[in-house]
């Protein structure tokens, strides 16, 4: 299982039961999770899903436990991401919703608005991302 | 027919990836410069990693003449607008002088 936390440099607006991060989308964010059961070479694919395009805009894929990207438009993300790990089939199917297929298990994905994964401020809570367009600069 | 001189303005592009054009804003100073406020397409001309448009070819620009607050956004594919850049008490004279005088060659 992974844990999302959220992108720190961000600015919150808290709406309901979801926080929205603010950003522009020239900004480089840091995404971090845990992993509450570490396995050795473990790693880490990542999605951000783009609601108002209903589309997957940014894959990644790390043995570390953040990563830093680039918001490709404006608009609200969802932050996913799932492990991945070499563990003996038994020890992966033990756990719901993994797969397992050629040596390598995956986790299901969890979501950063879903408050079972997701935290702010260290309490559990969802959490999504809504980056501007950067305005231009000062004029001459 | 006269002719105007070039009004240049020029400023730093957005960094977002995704914008398609720039939006400009006028509005006579101190009146209070909104997104209501009269727009034009500005394009998205960048000469040496700057914006750069002369307002003299704006369709409906050269019917203005007085002192104005003027901004600029950037705008992605989808619409979306960024949060403007502003300038405030920009002269603009897009009214030429009147001719001069019937010419006479006298012998």
């Amino acid at each position: 299982m992974v844990l999302l936390l959220i992108p720190s440099w961000l600015y919150a607006w808290d709406l309901k039961s979801v926080v929205t991060y603010f950003g522009t989308s020239d900004q480089t964010i840091t995404i971090g999770w845990t992993s509450s059961n570490p396995v050795p070479n473990e790693a880490f694919d990542i999605e951000l899903f783009h609601v108002e395009r209903n589309a997957v805009m940014l894959t990644g894929h790390t043995s570390q436990l953040e990563i830093s990207v680039q918001l490709p438009v404006s608009g609200h993300y969802i932050a996913r991401v799932r492990c991945v790990a070499p563990v003996e089939e038994s020890v992966c199917l033990g756990n719901d919703g993994n797969t397992y297929d050629n040596g390598i298990c995956r986790t299901i994905w969890v979501e950063s608005i879903d408050p079972t994964y997701a935290k702010v401020n260290d309490e559990p809570k969802g959490w999504w991302i809504y980056g501007h367009v950067a305005p231009p600069g000062p004029i001459e | 027919m006269a002719k105007l001189q070039p009004a240049i303005l020029r400023f730093p592009p957005s960094g977002s990836p995704d914008v398609v054009t720039y939006k400009l804003y006028m509005e006579l100073e101190g009146v209070g410069l909104t997104y209501d406020s009269q727009s034009y397409d500005i394009g998205n001309n960048i000469v040496d990693g700057m914006v750069v448009v002369d307002l003299a070819t704006v369709p409906g620009m050269t019917s203005l003449d007085g002192v104005y607050d003027i901004g600029v956004t950037a705008v992605d594919d989808a619409g979306n607008e960024s949060s403007m850049s502003t300038k405030d008490s920009v002269p603009l004279d897009f009214t030429p002088p009147d001719p001069p005088g019937q010419l006479e060659i006298g012998g």
